[in-house]
């Protein structure tokens, strides 16, 4: 840029009367960011000129320690990856590896696994929507969504005995069964969570500011979107109809009856539609669920994968060698010798797929994830660039990025 | 001095000690601690990147000078406003009326002018005008308006 | 010569009484803010399904008996704060320029409180001093400007200078931000909210705030007298008048100045201690003088309909000032019910609402009133 009274612009030529841009970090430490991002922006006035996002404040080398871990060690970590939707992470995770050693799952487990993934869905689409309405300023949505939340945290606290660090899934099953009172919990729950959904959007949706705010804000077309690899709600807000449920069916998603929600307009407003509209599919999916959820054991039956009843181990000699062999370092799981895969589960935020090698041992070779939040905040700078300041914002907590998944 | 102007009077003084005490207090009272890190500007918890007081965007500027235009419109109205009812009651008004409206027809074309000029439209650089300008120092990379409008009529609106 | 200046005219007492006044009204809006800051935060718990402040209230000695320990609602919260807020470190960020920085948040809050000085609470009531009926006459007002309502949005005006000032001077480009935003908003609605006054200004036919009150009342025409009050009257004008007076004490929708999800505190950024308790207390004061101004121009002040506003009157002497804490009380909630309701514009969407819609029509609604007004007074 010109110096001041050294060059004057050519107002002709089309170029502004000469101010200076102002470069302007935004985050770490900001109260939009909703976690550790850092973008560095470069402003003119309100206009963002330039963006150009940093990442790397809360890498925690979660991949790393996948590589240290046993697979059952390694759930502990997976919720820390995404603190919204813990449980979602766990069950990827796991299907992950069971995928790679070719198990399958009794039907209790993949119903309940099903159940608690949607009502993880809920809980963190539930936030995401009151974020965004407390970025564009209402506060008050935020709250409301809280009150949901906690209502869902109870259940988790319910089933796994932790409302956030779940830990519940194990390869081949579960930590447990889930206790006879979820189920009509449960249900209460998803009779009761539809009418705080309506009272959300009585509040938003015929919002004249609201809908300024988000019209047109961040948009993206599908193609675009598909080929920065945006996944989720994200993705389907673009109008592409890729769901990992449908696409790629794992457990029982084939069997129930949902809509993949999607819209065409891309922007701001269609991701949060696309999310209060998952909500009520996830309602859906819950309820058929719940009708159907088979009895039966939630653990397969193979001592090799699954470590045995406690009773079992303080009884029996087989039982206590085989929770012996799979607990001891050096011992555990056996898995194929070149083993590899990719495994995706439709997480909250969009496809969070693992790549997982194997060397034979218990402990994966390399492990690797496909966080959705990164290759979703990879197309922020391109969304925002050209727009307002609080765009920016509006953008951000629209495509919902966890830095601790950003960043593993 | 009247009564009445020793009510403002006492008003001063309360209002200003409040405001004195405020920040006096505030500045013995808490203990203080100096360090240079500490003092940094507060800019997200990272060094500060560039300078802080540069040249600021003009914008702001000329939506200034465009206030005290009508500002001092306001001031010049004010007595007239005050009179019209009597205006009217000696049958002046529309006389009056009309020698007004000749000074708000000079201001009302002043906000037309400068709002053709693009001062009110904030993705349009100064000095085009915003129907033809696809913003050229936002990168080149901004959608204009018009590619915005299908968007809205999607949504129902 | 100077002193000649403080020479006392008139009766001694009437200054007396003045002084009352002034204080005791002084020491009401000193209370009702701190009131205010509770309210807005118990309804702001209540509208969002929550407690609130429930805590502090009065303290567990035994002398108080039963009562020992209540929380009052947490109605002592303002307190509390206020005492944090003074124990609080006075910070200064280097490069800041420290006497604007330190006097920002006095040049926010002197002027916006003069506001108040030409507000009429009441009538007021005369004062027989002698037994030959000498009296005077003490007015529920600060001061009795012929201008009041001009001294009252130029005394209001004046605050920007502080947030700007507080914002450039702290160093912080959050806080120049904010800074150049509230000059901007501040400004561009003021324009719209002068206009609006000036047709109120045209249908009273006087500057005077205490004539515009009484201009509201017709006693003849019993309850009916309410379609006398400025919104009936100016039903544009009251729109235009609230919506800028809400982006005249920054408050949200049109809390850009501060806008937290996109400046952190904008303006007040680098701002603690009993500094950023002065920039609160002119904010709130703000508020209060906004919705007095309402009041005041649009609602009948301290009028009732069908009831005589003749000074010596029961209305005119004692109720008067409660009637007007009552509609100004009504206006603040209103103020905290929108604020906890509606998400925030954007920056070019305030420009647009304030230049583009709300000028244009308070420009064309003194055309029009002034054509009104020649129709009906011929």
């Amino acid at each position: 840029m010109a110096e001041i009274g050294v060059q004057r612009p050519d107002i002709e030529a089309g170029e502004d009367i000469t101010t200076r841009t102002l470069n302007i970090n935004f985050g770490p430490q900001h109260p939009a960011t909703h976690g550790t991002l850092r973008v560095k922006m470069e402003l003119l006035g309100e206009n963002v000129v330039n963006v150009d996002p940093e990442i790397g404040f809360l890498h925690t080398g979660f991949e790393k320690l996948g590589e240290y871990h046993t697979f059952n060690q390694f759930v502990c970590t997976t919720d820390r990856m995404n603190y919204m939707s813990p449980l979602c992470n766990n069950f990827g995770f796991v299907h992950a590896v069971e995928e790679l050693l070719d198990i399958e799952l009794t039907p209790r487990c993949q119903h309940v696994r099903v159940i608690l993934c949607e009502l993880t869905r809920i809980a963190d689409h539930v936030i995401c929507c009151g974020l965004q309405a407390m970025d564009l300023g209402a506060f008050t949505v935020l709250l409301w969504s809280f009150i949901e939340r906690e209502k869902l945290y109870d259940l988790f606290e319910m089933v796994t005995g932790a409302r956030l660090t779940t830990s519940y899934a194990r390869v081949g099953g579960m930590l447990q069964d889930v206790p006879p009172e979820f189920v009509p919990r449960c249900r209460k729950f998803i009779r009761e969570f539809p009418l705080a959904l309506k009272e959300i959007e009585k509040m938003l949706n015929r919002n004249r500011i609201f809908l300024d705010r988000t019209i047109g804000i961040a948009q993206v077309n599908g193609e675009d979107a598909a080929s920065y690899g945006l996944s989720g709600p994200c993705l389907r807000a673009a109008g592409v109809a890729y769901d990992v449920r449908r696409a790629r069916p794992y457990w029982v998603y084939d069997e129930l009856d949902f809509d993949v929600i999607t819209r065409d307009e891309g922007d701001v407003l269609a991701r949060f539609k696309v999310r209060m509209d998952e909500m009520r599919e996830s309602v859906k999916i819950i309820s058929q669920a719940l009708d159907r959820l088979p009895s039966g054991p939630v653990n397969i039956d193979d001592w090799k994968i699954v470590l045995p009843e406690k009773a079992a181990v303080y009884t029996q000699m087989e039982s206590l060698i085989t929770h012996f062999k799979l607990v001891m370092k050096g011992h555990g799981l056996k898995t194929p010798k070149r083993g590899k895969i990719y495994s995706c589960t439709e997480s909250p935020n969009g496809e969070l797929g693992w790549y997982i090698e194997t060397d034979g041992t218990a402990v994966g070779y390399r492990v690797r994830c496909r966080p959705p939040s990164y290759l979703n905040y990879s197309a922020m700078p391109q969304m925002v660039k050209g727009g307002y300041l609080a765009d920016v914002v509006a953008c951000l907590s629209s495509l919902n990025v966890i830095a601790g998944e950003l960043d593993r | 001095m009247t009564a009445d102007l020793f009510g403002i009077f006492v008003y001063g003084i309360l209002i200003f000690s409040v405001a004195a005490g405020g920040l006096i207090v505030s500045a013995l009272v808490g203990k203080r601690k100096k360090g240079f890190v500490k003092e940094e500007p507060y800019e997200c918890g990272v060094p500060q990147i560039g300078e802080t007081r540069t040249e600021f965007n003009v914008r702001f500027f000329i939506l200034a000078m465009l206030f005290v235009l009508f500002d001092i419109e306001t001031v010049l109205l004010a007595p007239y406003a005050a009179t019209f009812i009597a205006d009217v009651h000696e049958g002046k008004g529309l006389e009056y009326l009309a020698e007004v409206a000749v000074f708000l027809a000079v201001l009302g074309f002043g906000l037309l002018y400068a709002w053709r000029k693009g001062v009110l439209d904030w993705n349009v650089p100064l000095g085009h005008n915003p129907d033809e300008v696809v913003s050229r120092v936002i990168a080149g990379e901004a959608d204009d308006q018009a590619s915005k409008k299908p968007v809205e009529a999607a949504h129902g609106h | 010569m100077f002193l000649a200046a403080f020479a006392i005219e008139g009766h001694p007492l009437n200054y007396l009484f003045n002084a009352i006044v002034v204080i005791v009204a002084f020491a009401v809006i000193m209370q009702v803010i701190p009131f205010m800051i509770w309210l807005e935060r118990k309804m702001a718990a209540w509208i969002q399904l929550r407690d609130g402040p429930t805590k502090v209230g009065l303290p567990k000695w035994k002398i108080l008996g039963p009562l020992s320990g209540w929380g009052m609602f947490g109605l002592l919260q303002p307190l509390a704060d206020m005492f944090k807020l003074i124990l609080k470190e006075d910070f200064v960020p280097r490069r800041a320029s420290k006497v604007l920085f330190t006097l920002a948040p006095a040049l926010v809050f002197v002027p916006i409180a003069f506001a108040f000085a030409v507000i009429p609470f009441g009538d007021g009531f005369n004062f027989v001093y002698d037994d030959a009926g000498n009296s005077f006459t003490v007015r529920y007002q600060i001061v009795d400007f012929g201008v009041g309502v001009l001294f009252a949005l130029a005394a209001l005006s004046l605050a920007v200078h502080g947030l700007s000032l507080g914002g450039w001077a702290s160093n912080n480009k959050f806080g120049m931000f904010g800074a150049v935003r509230a000059s901007a908003q501040l400004i561009s609605y003021e324009a719209a909210m002068f206009m609006v006054v000036l047709a109120m200004v045209m249908l009273y036919g006087t500057l005077d705030l205490r004539e515009m009150t009484l201009r509201q009342t017709d006693v003849g025409i019993g309850l009916l007298s309410i379609f006398k009050w400025g919104m009936f009257q100016q039903p544009v004008a009251f729109v235009i008048f609230c919506i800028c007076a809400f982006a005249e004490s920054n408050r949200l929708p049109f809390d850009f100045p501060e806008a937290e999800a996109e400046l952190i505190g904008g303006y007040h950024t680098e701002y603690g201690s009993m500094k950023f308790a002065m920039f609160f207390l002119g904010e709130y004061y703000g508020m209060v003088i906004q919705a007095c101004l309402v009041v005041t121009l649009f609602m009948g002040g301290w009028t009732l309909p069908g009831l005589d506003p003749t000074p010596g009157t029961f209305l005119a002497s004692l109720a008067g000032p409660l009637v007007f804490c009552a509609k100004v009380s009504i206006f603040l909630w209103i103020y905290i019910q929108v604020r906890w309701t509606l998400p925030r514009f954007r920056f070019d969407q305030l420009m647009n609402l304030g230049w583009k819609k709300l000028i244009p029509i308070a420009l064309a609604n003194v055309v029009i009133t002034a054509l009104i007004l020649n129709l009906t007074n011929r």
